[in-house]
């Protein structure tokens, strides 16, 4: 059977990876797989996405001004508004350095409309060094997204192929070919746009000396009484916490699983007892210098994207303006200056410290 | 309820009681309520004999109690958690006075005088009295605890069952240091529930043989009462129940082993139909245990129901010791076991194609259980069946917990309908009956093949031949009763407390509601999950088949506290400040690539924030337009601050404009930061371009004096 034919091959299980292909094909007539592992509900979220993030690039915080937006009615379209649901987001520092990163991060999302109050209390039970409340940010609810992202993909004609027990292999041009049971497929440009699917892809070599690999451990609670918020983000400890409807807790921290539970232990100690219900671990790529990458693997030319943070999926319809060659003025200037290598500009932003994340 | 109203009496049958010396009476006080037994007896067995059979309530139904959900209890005079040890694995002694902990306790007095009081005027309860709402609420505090010994051997071997026990002694005899752990208190595992198939070495012989031989290795460190709970990296955590004169303790140990062997064996699934946790309802093996080790039974008429062939075992062990058996029920159409042959030679009413549909414990004077059976065809049939214990024998679920921790996958396996291992882990061996082999033989075989492998040795074949089902009929799946009738129907036993999911209703005003909701409550489970969990959720549908890897991986964990962690672990909280004027790594190009450090006061005296924001006039609002930030005080309490600025051609005294949060605010520049006083420069990554110009940096870069200050080295600037 002869290989079917795509200008894309988004390799990815992200909303990210979901939003650009749907993305590249209904807004620029691209034609697309998705190669991902097999979608489940019960599978336990590796990220929290978040529209806000401890971002201190102004640059970045423009162009979500403007993606953020689009992003949210492109989810609520197909998943409803329940999808992506307004969140008030606590930020945390507990380090003089995390509060320094904090209060600029304040001043430069202020500039640019976003309502950030600093706090004095929120009620916590860590010693803090600043509290600040972002307000109207967004949250994917990643359970709802899953279900609802087949049928905008199918209604998009984005071919979805599991990535288990298939063959890929990436080519130097930046194309790529898929054999697995559910058939044959070629690319012109394979996007590695999740850690798993950087790690399964590339050999450490061809990955760009920017990108670091650590272990992140997922871990979901027993329910337990309202947080101080819905989202909380531990800036400088590497935690977050998102509180599910039913009380449980998905928290996510930096770091091999005991580590990472006294991490989060440490945060949620103003609970009496709190049990585990779910824990995962995963190894994640990020960049050294904490700014996102969007460039090209080492001697390919399979474009990478790494390092986006928190507001990673809320940044889609940019970079899928960008693989389409659609996107121009700030927004290919906040892309090209991301690339790695030597086209990498100074676009490093705040990452917790390296002595955390172990 | 009269001392010892559960229990047999002692006689020429199984049931006697192995482990219990019937000369040694015993007498301790639980939760105010005396408790009679044996010298031998654990606190729960003994609990068991008196007649509490109760745990607590669940939404206002009794939950029994039994080895897989009992509280763990502490000394009145020590009730703090840390102390609290598992009912089925204390001894229990003379005068031994405990409370019952880990979920809340109903108002009523657990010790004293009162308790007393309330013991003569009401009578000796059958419960504990807990109220069980949250899950995995008796889920050991032990496993939060830090070891306070290491083992380190060159073989764990993980249950002392007839594999466990043939994998330490293979692994002794090629020289290495072994422990074997044991959940019970004597190694023998579950062989002499299944008895012996013709030609096979006894199993009252082969277990007490295996002991001998393990007592005459030097090598082998047997820990009995011990609950290995975790194994990662190649440490196995292990909780011990040990005896110093008359005092009980439990003990965390860590054993650091390269190469670990999981004999952890197979646990017998729970049929699913509603009040199946309902007190009086057994599972067939764990009857079989208290019966043979401590002579436990309660009441005289017992209704057997089970798609296995060793239930009917149990049936004809059971009328041996003076038990009305009023039937063995099978879901099965047309078994055959030689087992069935002997429980009709025994004049022992059968029922084939015939489950449990749903169970209902007596009300008023009346004890006992009301079992409405069904038609696994056509649904409910006959008239409720009164009983005082149902005995149920579900299928078989290898436990994989460990395996799972230590990164193993697993699979399902929809002819069995049971989880199965996947794959392999390095330094890590699984044996008998938790790696799918049947027969005792096979299981021997299954662990030296193990312990080889491990060593990198010649495995011995494994040959597994199980009776053919000509003549012994494969086990049927677990039985899942349809829904409909009153009453929870839990999916395992154990603490997960999971029960089977309402079906999904028809959702309408769906436009009023916004969204879809959660389509199944399944995937929403707040708690972990077991094993049996996932199986049971996958037979009815609430999981499909595909995902039977994830949540076993993700979801079927040691339900820790994370709280607790915390404690023992004590993570270093975030700390550092680094004192103004380092320039951190995120304002690395931000404002040019050779900003400058200046000094800068408020005119108005006012202090600034790090991270505030500096412009060149008052009408500078956009960030991206920004000249330069406030990095810090030049000391503390100071009203002068370091400010990192991009713009070229300044000299001091010049005016610019700091946005605080609330408002512009006019700010003089002082004196350039002096090197001793390093450089100030904030380069870009090594060999890198300039970054792409923001529009402040445009702005800058229209201004000659911008030019004058590229050609000018901060560092040369005093």
């Amino acid at each position: 059977m002869a290989a079917e034919s795509y200008d894309f091959a988004i390799f990815g299980s992200s909303p990210l990876a979901t939003l650009v292909a749907g993305l590249l094909a209904s807004a620029h007539g691209k034609t697309v797989c998705l190669v991902r592992e097999d979608p489940s509900e019960f599978r336990l979220p590796r990220g929290l996405d978040l529209s806000v993030g401890p971002i201190t690039r102004p640059e970045t915080w423009a162009l979500l001004g403007a993606t953020v937006p689009e992003t949210v009615k492109l989810i609520a379209g197909f998943a409803g508004r329940g999808a992506v649901p307004r969140v008030d987001p606590l930020l945390i520092a507990e380090s003089g350095d995390g509060a320094d990163a904090l209060a600029h991060m304040r001043h430069v999302a202020g500039g640019f409309g976003v309502a950030v109050e600093r706090l004095a209390d929120a009620g916590l039970v860590v010693t803090t060094r600043a509290v600040m409340r972002l307000r109207d940010a967004r949250v994917i609810m990643r359970a709802q997204f899953e279900r609802a992202a087949p049928a905008w993909l199918d209604t998009h004609k984005v071919r979805a192929l599991g990535s288990r027990g298939g063959a890929i292999t990436l080519k130097r041009d930046g194309s790529c070919r898929i054999e697995g049971a559910g058939g044959e497929a070629e690319a012109a440009q394979a996007v590695l746009a999740d850690s798993t699917m950087i790690m399964a892809l590339l050999d450490a070599d061809e990955r760009d000396r920017l990108l670091t690999v650590e272990r992140q451990t997922t871990i979901l609670t027993e329910p337990t009484g309202p947080l101080a918020a819905p989202v909380t983000l531990f800036a400088d400890r590497g935690v977050s916490l998102h509180q599910r409807a039913n009380g449980g807790v998905a928290a996510i921290a930096r770091g091999r699983a005991d580590a990472a539970a006294a991490r989060i232990g440490a945060c949620l100690s103003g609970q009496a007892h709190l049990r585990l219900a779910g824990q995962t671990t995963q190894a994640v790529v990020g960049t050294e210098d904490g700014g996102p990458l969007i460039g090209t693997a080492r001697g390919l030319k399979t474009l990478v994207v790494a390092g986006l943070g928190l507001p990673g999926a809320f940044l889609a319809p940019a970079l899928a303006r960008h693989l389409a060659g659609a996107s121009d003025g700030a927004e290919k200037a906040w892309l090209s200056a991301r690339e790695g290598g030597r086209g990498r500009g100074a676009v490093a932003d705040y990452r917790q410290p390296a002595e955390v994340a172990a | 309820m009269s001392q010892h109203s559960h229990r047999l009496a002692a006689g020429a049958h199984a049931f006697s009681g192995r482990l219990i010396d019937r000369d040694k009476p015993l007498h301790f006080e639980l939760n105010g309520r005396v408790i009679s037994g044996f010298a031998g007896d654990t606190v729960l067995s003994a609990a068991l004999a008196s007649g509490v059979t109760v745990a607590g309530l669940r939404d206002g139904a009794p939950l029994a109690l039994d080895e897989q959900f009992a509280p763990p209890v502490v000394p009145v005079s020590a009730p703090e958690r840390a102390n609290a040890l598992p009912m089925d694995r204390l001894p229990a002694r003379d005068g031994m006075r405990l409370v019952s902990t880990g979920a809340r306790l109903k108002l009523h007095p657990t010790t004293g005088a009162m308790a007393r009081l309330r013991h003569l005027l009401y009578g000796p309860g059958r419960s504990l009295g807990h109220v069980f709402d949250r899950a995995s609420a008796l889920a050991g505090p032990w496993i939060d605890l830090p070891p306070v010994e290491t083992l380190a051997v060159g073989l764990c071997v993980v249950g002392g069952g007839v594999a466990g026990m043939a994998a330490a002694l293979y692994g002794a005899r090629l020289g290495e240091r072994v422990v074997l752990i044991e959940r019970g208190p004597a190694l023998g595992g579950l062989a002499d529930y299944f008895g012996t198939t013709e030609g096979e070495e006894p199993v009252h012989k082969l277990i007490p043989r295996l002991r001998a031989e393990i007592a005459a290795e030097a090598g082998i460190t047997v820990l009995t009462r011990a609950e290995a709970f975790a194994l990662y990296d190649r440490e196995v955590r292990v909780h011990q129940v040990v005896t110093d004169g008359e005092e009980a303790r439990g003990r965390v140990l860590s054993v650091e082993a390269p190469r670990v062997v999981l004999a952890t064996g197979a646990a017998e699934r729970l049929p699913v139909f509603a009040g199946n946790r309902s007190p009086g309802v057994s599972g067939a093996a764990s009857a079989f245990l208290r019966a043979e080790r401590y002579g436990l039974w309660p009441g005289h008429r017992a209704l057997v129901v089970s798609g296995n062939n060793v239930g009917y075992r149990l049936a004809r062990l059971a009328r041996d010791a003076g038990v009305d058996v009023l039937r063995v029920v099978d879901p099965r159409r047309q078994p055959q076991s030689r087992f069935i042959d002997f429980a009709k030679a025994y004049g022992i009413g059968l029922m084939r194609g015939t489950q449990v549909h749903a169970v209902e414990p007596a009300r008023g004077s009346l004890s006992g259980l009301w079992v409405q059976l069904a038609d696994t065809g056509t649904g409910p049939s006959g008239a409720p069946i009164w009983t005082d214990q149902l005995i149920l024998g579900g299928g078989w679920q290898p436990v994989l917990a460990l395996w799972h921790m230590a990164g193993g996958h697993s699979r399902w396996n929809a002819e069995l309908a049971r989880i199965e291992p996947d794959g392999a882990v390095d330094g890590v061996a699984l044996a008998g009956s938790v790696a799918g082999v049947v027969t005792t033989p096979a299981c021997q075989q299954s662990a030296q093949a193990a312990v080889a492998g491990l060593f990198a040795r010649r495995q011995p074949p494994v040959e597994d031949r199980p009776l053919s089902p000509i003549y012994e009929t494969p086990d049927a799946p677990t039985a899942m009763a349809r829904p409909g009738a009153p009453g929870l129907a839990y999916l395992d036993t154990g603490v997960s407390l999971t029960v089977r999911p309402a079906p999904a209703r028809p959702r309408r005003f769906k436009i009023l509601r916004g969204d879809d909701g959660p389509r199944f409550p399944f995937a929403e489970q707040a708690h972990a999950l077991s094993l049996g969990d996932v199986a049971a959720a996958v037979q009815i549908g609430a999981v499909p088949e595909a995902d039977t890897a994830i949540v076993t991986a993700e979801r079927c964990i040691v339900a820790g506290d994370l709280v607790d962690a915390a404690r023992q672990q004590k993570p270093a909280a975030p700390q550092g400040h680094t004192p103004a004027p380092h320039i951190p790594d995120y304002l690395a190009g931000r404002f040019g690539a050779r900003p400058v450090i200046w000094r800068l006061a408020a005119v108005d005296g006012r202090r600034f924030e790090p991270g505030c924001l500096i412009h060149a006039n008052s009408d500078g609002h956009d960030p991206l337009a920004a000249v330069g930030v406030i990095l810090g005080a030049v000391a503390e309490g100071e009203s002068r601050f370091f400010a990192l600025i991009g713009k070229a051609g300044l000299s001091a005294g010049d005016m610019l404009v700091v946005r605080d949060g609330s408002g512009a605010v006019q700010a003089r520049l002082g004196e350039r930061y002096k090197a001793g006083e390093e450089e100030a420069s904030v380069e870009p990554a090594a060999e890198t371009p300039p970054p792409a110009p923001t529009s402040a940096e445009t702005a800058n870069e229209s201004a000659p004096a911008v030019t004058e200050a590229q050609e000018q080295p901060a560092k040369s600037e005093a």
